[in-house]
């Protein structure tokens, strides 16, 4: 194992029967059974991104009959009940079980492969996150088929969400979701933070980390920093509910600005959470595309950094018209106005990228410079909004509704498809159709404008967020149908990427190892990458490894790893020099078994506290069976 | 791992994080501290408690910016490329904490200046 070109090189030669067994040791086992036994980092971040876009096409359902019921005015549709469950579910689900989870898919799946290695730093605890997620998700929306769905805002506020004025079982499933939701999210982001900086290809020191990864290490900080609020909060608000506390009741000497602190505290930063990972994947893609590096790489780190801590700093400016002292609230508009420095830095820095240069327009570039449009204008609105004078005139209107999807859709959905385009050939091993996400691309683009640019006009005029209707009278009739139609184009555009993907699968021309002539590590992989990710962990000198090992003719690796183990290298966190091996544990049933154990207590305390009990019994016991220690003497 | 050189330069990993933490940890002084104190300030009908936040944190944070700046002239003044192995890397480390603190001194200026203006009783 060595840094700098040995003495002598020599040739590393692999034998048939060596890489058959390598691939063995880190073999998958087949069959429905052997499905739930998975622990690889990349059978899981599949399963992330899966699962999170099947979310994604559910709650985007939810989203179209809410514009259905909105087309025209005095509709009755959906009757206001449903309507407030469902504009509830579809924030809830876009933000906590779509983009957050495919988001930490996406870095699952390839922040081991940027880094050159072959798994991440506890393979089961990510199973086990998985699970989780999983089952919150059916649950919260199997609440929705049984009516029992929660119906007070993606936010919640408390006093509405309280015992007296929702009764039910609605806001218990809320809150217990949300929870899970958060516990997966911290076992990815503990994961992601310890891959990366321990597990980083020899010579991969923090100044030649790809941006993605950067951008993948601020999210699972933020994401340490930010959930632990939430998960707060909703117990606090569980325990009034179940046992009549009264940290939320007035009456009991309670606050109920105090949930709007902590869930602010968590809900800012998680647009970021949100945001931080797209950029990543922007300047991932822009690389490629321009085929030379990125401009300002330093201060692209930076930025990011930089964005990931200013965002904590900026939750106030959801509570502009709580009556908050008004010195109180100048302070967070000073820091809500200063986030945008880093911001455009992040802009200009791309743009010095792009200029001159030989642009590739494939499908994922499209996506990006829609981005730019898209975001520069939801960038904008958040200026504004950002003034108190502004906020409190357009409150709880659909000012707020056109500005954060500008944010999340552009900031964030439209990078997260170009990533899908970039990285389907590494994830599928076929590509899928160029002229069919060229049409997904400006379907999307225009219908996404279609949709939201009136909701700016429609909340100037007055228009409230979540009424199920309005009368004819107001005049809002117009401008409403447009967005509706809007949204129709919008689904269509991204239903055309998802047929394009399904297609893929089956006709999609096969895809090289890089296709796109990219220049970092998972590119070096097959395509789809083997069991084992890469036959030999490689040695990288540069930013740009795959570009030097084309100059060069040449490729430095690490030998010495066994074949007959789940072997990885840990190297040091600034320098990555090779410091140690880390055997990897075996693929088991016990993170899923815990998983579901876990999801019984939590669901249960819905409906009577023994469960917890219970729960706490049964996890104990598969957590025993989990981490069962390896048989030193067998050497397996 | 105990220190890593460069030309006689010994640098202890840990301390080359301190502009990246000093800067941030001053700016979230100021902002909870400034918000904390607002309520206390109308009391007192003085402003001096807010203005001393930000003077000390404002100091806090140059503190950082300084650190950061010293060790980047150890390791050489020029901009970090991704190549030179450790200076290079030392050099990315101190510039990122240079900026961070100067952006979070930025950022307390920033919250400071309503003081100035705006009533704490409003």
């Amino acid at each position: 194992m060595t840094l700098e070109k040995p003495a002598n090189p020599r040739d590393v030669t692999d034998s048939q029967e060596e890489t058959a067994r390598l691939e063995r040791t880190w073999h998958s086992p087949g069959g429905l059974l052997g499905w739930f036994t998975h622990v690889n980092q990349r059978m899981i971040g599949k399963r992330f991104i899966i699962t999170a876009f099947i979310f994604f096409l559910l709650a985007g359902i939810l989203g179209i009959l809410i514009r259905l019921q909105l087309a025209g005015p005095e509709q009755q549709l959906l009757g206001p009940e449903l309507y407030n469950q469902f504009f509830t579910m579809h924030g809830t689900v876009m933000m906590f079980f779509f983009a957050i989870p495919v988001m930490e898919g996406f870095a699952i799946y390839f922040v081991p492969l940027m880094v050159g290695t072959r798994d991440m730093a506890f393979p089961r605890l990510n199973a086990f996150g998985y699970y989780v997620y999983l089952i919150g998700g059916i649950v919260l929306f199997g609440s929705l088929l049984l009516s029992m769905a929660p119906n007070a805002g993606w936010f919640n506020y408390v006093p509405l969400s309280s015992k007296l004025y929702s009764p039910g079982y609605g806001v218990d499933v809320w809150t217990t979701m949300i929870t899970f939701i958060e516990v997966s999210a911290l076992t990815a982001a503990v994961e992601l933070i310890v891959t990366t900086l321990r597990m980083r290809a020899p010579g991969m020191s923090l100044n030649r980390m790809p941006l993605f990864v950067w951008a993948a290490l601020v999210m699972s900080f933020m994401i340490v920093f930010a959930m632990p609020a939430v998960i707060v909060s909703s117990t606090l608000l569980i325990l009034d509910r179940l046992v009549e506390t009264q940290f939320f009741i007035v009456e009991g000497g309670g606050e109920p600005l105090l949930w709007q602190h902590l869930f602010w505290y968590f809900g800012h930063p998680e647009v970021y959470i949100i945001l931080v990972p797209a950029l990543g994947m922007i300047s991932t893609i822009i690389i490629t595309f321009t085929r030379r590096p990125i401009y300002g790489y330093t201060a692209l780190v930076l930025s990011v950094v930089a964005i990931g801590f200013v965002s904590f700093g900026l939750w106030v400016h959801h509570m502009f018209t709580t009556g908050l002292p008004q010195l109180g609230m100048s302070f967070f508009t000073a820091a809500s106005a200063t986030i945008a420095i880093p911001s455009g830095v992040q802009i200009f820095c791309w743009i010095a990228s792009l200029w001159g240069a030989k642009i590739r327009f494939a499908t994922p570039m499209l996506w990006v410079l829609g981005f730019f449009a898209i975001f520069v204008i939801g960038g904008l609105t958040g200026v504004m909004v950002a003034s108190i004078p502004f906020d409190t005139q357009v409150h709880d209107t659909f000012f707020l509704v056109a500005h954060f999807h500008y944010v999340l859709i552009g900031g964030a959905v439209f990078p997260l498809i170009g990533a899908t385009y970039y990285w389907w050939p590494k994830i599928t091993g076929r590509m899928m159709s160029e002229a069919a996400g060229k049409w997904s691309f400006w379907l999307a683009f225009i219908g996404f404008n279609v949709t939201f640019f009136p909701m700016h006009q429609l909340g100037l005029e007055g228009m409230p967020r979540r009424i199920y209707t309005y009368v004819e009278e107001m005049g809002w009739g117009d401008l409403n149908l447009l967005a509706t139609i809007g949204s129709l184009v919008l689904a269509t555009g991204f239903g055309v990427t998802l047929i394009n993907a399904i297609w893929s699968v089956f006709r999609g021309q096969r895809a090289e190892p890089n296709p796109w002539g990219a220049p970092t590590l998972e590119w070096a992989a097959d395509s789809p990458p083997a069991s084992y990710n890469f036959r030999h962990i490689p040695v990288v000198h540069s930013r740009w490894p795959l570009w030097d090992w084309e100059r060069d003719r040449e490729r430095a690796v690490v030998t010495g790893l066994r074949n007959d183990r789940r072997e990885v290298v840990l190297t040091s966190i600034l320098d990555a020099k090779p410091v140690g091996v880390q055997v990897l544990p075996a693929p088991t049933i016990w993170p899923f078994v815990s998983a579901v154990a876990a999801s019984m207590g939590f669901i249960g305390i819905i409906f009577h506290p023994i469960f917890f009990a219970i729960a706490f019994f049964l996890v104990a016991f598969t957590l025993v069976a989990w981490f069962w220690p390896r048989r030193p003497w067998r050497n397996d | 791992m105990a220190s890593e050189s460069n030309g006689g330069v010994l640098l202890h990993p840990l301390v080359l994080w301190s502009g990246w933490v000093i800067g941030p940890g001053a700016w979230a002084l100021h902002l909870l501290g400034s918000y904390l104190l607002v309520s206390r300030a109308c009391e007192n009908g003085s402003m001096w408690l807010l203005h001393g936040t930000t003077l000390v944190t404002l100091l806090l944070s140059l503190a950082g910016a300084a650190v950061a700046w010293r060790q980047w002239g150890r390791a050489g003044r020029s901009w970090p490329g991704s190549g030179d192995g450790e200076a290079g890397r030392i050099r990315f480390m101190a510039v990122m904490g240079l900026l961070i603190s100067a952006l979070s001194a930025l950022l307390i200026v920033a919250e400071g200046i309503p003081n100035f203006f705006l009533d704490p009783c409003l």
